[in-house]
């Protein structure tokens, strides 16, 4: 479950501020976040990750209070508990997209690489269209197949809260379905809540939830 | 551990131009130093032991430098040669044991030392197959010269001409390889050894050929008058010398004055070698009296100050390569940034991308590191005999 209550949060002096007095989302619900650009869409998923602090209130996740992790153990929970699909997240060019999709494994001292962890990756990119295709560099896939790839490589290690920003821009709707499909099917299978920026009102339908911010 | 290692090396396989290209001139700026230091090191060796075997050289007058090379190394000579008298002067005075040395010929590219059987004794020569020479125009074959020669016990070579426009004699002369020397690791490996009268014969100051004054030998004679015989240009001198035509073979005029290059000088004693240095160190004599270890020390001592400054080179090479790597280092950090941000996202705690950095540069300095080690090795190995290869 993901659980927030009296966010504050700015970048330095600025005059950019994010506010949320309170946002929860189940477990294997999903929501949608929109808004104009630079409305703090991106900044929250941040926050939610753990890549950035709040300046006050609180963020639950998955149970724990991210107010009482250091920066260590919000990597660590990074690495366990949380998938991120980003728009702008890269495929490393010199692995090959198995090892792409095992990458959180060979990063994280919290996570070990063994036969499971390899069947999973393999279970995943066979459900994105992408078994035969295990061995090839990124350099060699499309757009489309990339960001299946980087879905996998959110899903691989089992997190208990998926967080997507713009997982599906550049993409063609074939593509965007793909991702979109992998994404919230995951949520539902695993009973974990899903939140995901996006720019695509053709995509709000498909969550339970929409959660409009800058409006 | 592994998986640092395992991601640092595939980002080095996939990027294996640049890293072959930081491993070369990594590797190549260690090696160069080390090498040099391994071949001036061994050089010197070589050059001080050689040099600290023979006692004395003496020789005509000129550059101590040239005598001694061409005496020890069998350097093509430069100085007028001096004269056989010499060495019977030497012999004579009880001081010391002459060797003469006689280098002025070739066969095929190896040196042909005429010198005499003490020579053997001297350098404490080991004959592996064969014998040493017992006959006029016999030769025994240094280790390397047979094996450049590709000729064995049994075999013949011949001598080289002095040159094209040598109209006094010195026409090849065929000889048998009557022995092979056991490998010293010394010039004379390099060395053809012949008899001093066989050099002689080769530079056309003893001959043989029929006897003209043997009734039926009209037919070779232009001139004959009381006391000499003129012979007509169809008398041909023999081009090899064998057991029946060995009587023949003659000297024409006084062997004292015939030609030698050095003359190696094993003093009885150390107190006849101080005496045989004062009564040869008037200088504008006809001949000159080095001690080879002197005139070596200085020839190193060039080598070391050509190496130091080679080194001095090296090492501002050497800085100029790790800023150029350290920034070509910082540059691939640079564009690797969004790479890195991706680790940090995904969970990478920022000592495990510094580790994953850290080890493709250790990887890096490592392969270059092996590289320049081994081809140290092989220099040390291989340098020396190369570099003399180059020399000869």
């Amino acid at each position: 479950m993901i659980d927030v209550g009296e966010l504050e949060f700015g970048y330095g002096t600025g005059e950019f501020r994010l506010q949320l007095a309170e946002l929860r989302v189940e477990g294997g619900e999903s929501l949608a976040v929109a808004g104009p650009s630079g409305c703090g869409k991106t900044t929250l998923i941040n926050l939610l990750a753990g890549i950035l602090e709040p300046q006050g209130g609180r963020i639950g996740i998955a149970g724990l209070d991210m107010a009482t992790l250091d920066a260590e153990d919000r990597q660590d929970l990074r690495a366990l508990k949380i998938g991120l699909v980003f728009q702008e997240l890269e495929l490393l060019e010199y692995l090959d997209v198995l090892d792409n999709v095992l990458l959180p494994y060979r990063l994280s001292p919290v996570l070990e690489i063994d036969d499971t962890a390899r069947e999973r990756a393999l279970t995943l990119l066979g459900r994105v269209g992408l078994e035969d295709k295990v061995r090839r560099p990124p350099g060699k896939l499309s757009q489309g197949e990339r960001q299946r790839v980087a879905v996998c490589r959110a899903l691989v290690t089992r997190p208990a809260v998926v967080l997507g920003d713009e997982p599906t821009g550049n993409l063609d709707p074939t593509n965007r379905d793909h991702v979109i499909d992998a994404i919230l099917g995951y949520g539902r299978d695993a009973g974990a809540p899903v939140v995901v920026v996006t720019h695509d009102h053709e995509l709000l339908p498909r969550f339970d939830r929409v959660l409009r911010v800058g409006e | 551990m592994n998986d640092v290692l395992y991601l640092a090396w595939r980002y080095l396989r996939f990027n294996r131009g640049k890293a072959a290209v930081l491993v070369g001139s990594i590797g190549l700026i260690l090696f160069l130093p080390a090498a040099l230091q391994v071949v001036v090191r061994q050089g010197t060796q070589a050059l001080t032991a050689r040099a600290d075997a023979t006692p004395l050289l003496l020789g005509a007058p000129g550059s101590a430098t040239d005598l001694t090379l061409a005496a020890l190394y069998f350097r093509p000579p430069t100085l007028e040669p001096t004269r056989y008298a010499e060495v019977e002067h030497l012999a004579a005075s009880g001081l010391a044991q002459a060797i003469p040395l006689h280098l002025r010929y070739e066969s095929s590219g190896q040196r042909i030392v005429g010198t005499t059987t003490d020579y053997f004794a001297f350098r404490s020569m080991e004959v592996a197959s064969g014998r040493r020479f017992a006959m006029l125009g016999e030769c025994v074959l240094g280790a390397s010269a047979a094996e450049a020669l590709g000729v064995g016990v049994g075999e013949t070579i011949l001598s080289s001409p002095a040159g094209a426009f040598d109209v006094a004699g010195s026409f090849p002369l065929e000889m048998p390889v009557v022995g092979v020397l056991a490998p010293a690791g010394t010039p004379d490996d390099e060395a053809v050894l012949v008899d001093l009268k066989t050099a002689w014969v080769i530079s056309g100051l003893a001959h043989g050929h029929d006897d003209v004054t043997a009734p039926g030998a009209e037919g070779q004679v232009l001139e004959r008058q009381e006391d000499n015989v003129v012979a007509n240009a169809s008398l041909l001198s023999y081009t090899r010398i064998t057991p029946d035509n060995l009587d023949s073979f003659h000297f024409h005029g006084d062997p004292a004055g015939f030609p030698v290059d050095a003359i190696v000088v094993v003093p009885r004693d150390r107190k006849s070698g101080v005496v045989l240095r004062g009564r040869y160190a008037e200088p504008g004599g006809e001949v000159q009296m080095v001690v080879p270890r002197a005139v070596i020390d200085e020839v190193v001592a060039t080598l070391f100050s050509i190496r130091n400054a080679i080194l001095a080179v090296s090492l501002g090479l050497g800085l100029a390569t790790i800023a150029t790597a350290t920034l070509v280092f910082a540059l691939s950090i640079r564009l690797r940034r969004r790479e890195l941000e991706t680790m940090r996202r995904i969970g990478a705690p920022r000592q495990r991308v510094r580790a994953i950095l850290a080890t493709e540069i250790l990887m890096v300095v490592a392969t270059a590191v092996v590289l320049a080690s081994g081809l140290t090795l092989l220099v040390s190995r291989f340098g020396v005999s190369a570099l003399r290869l180059l020399g000869s």
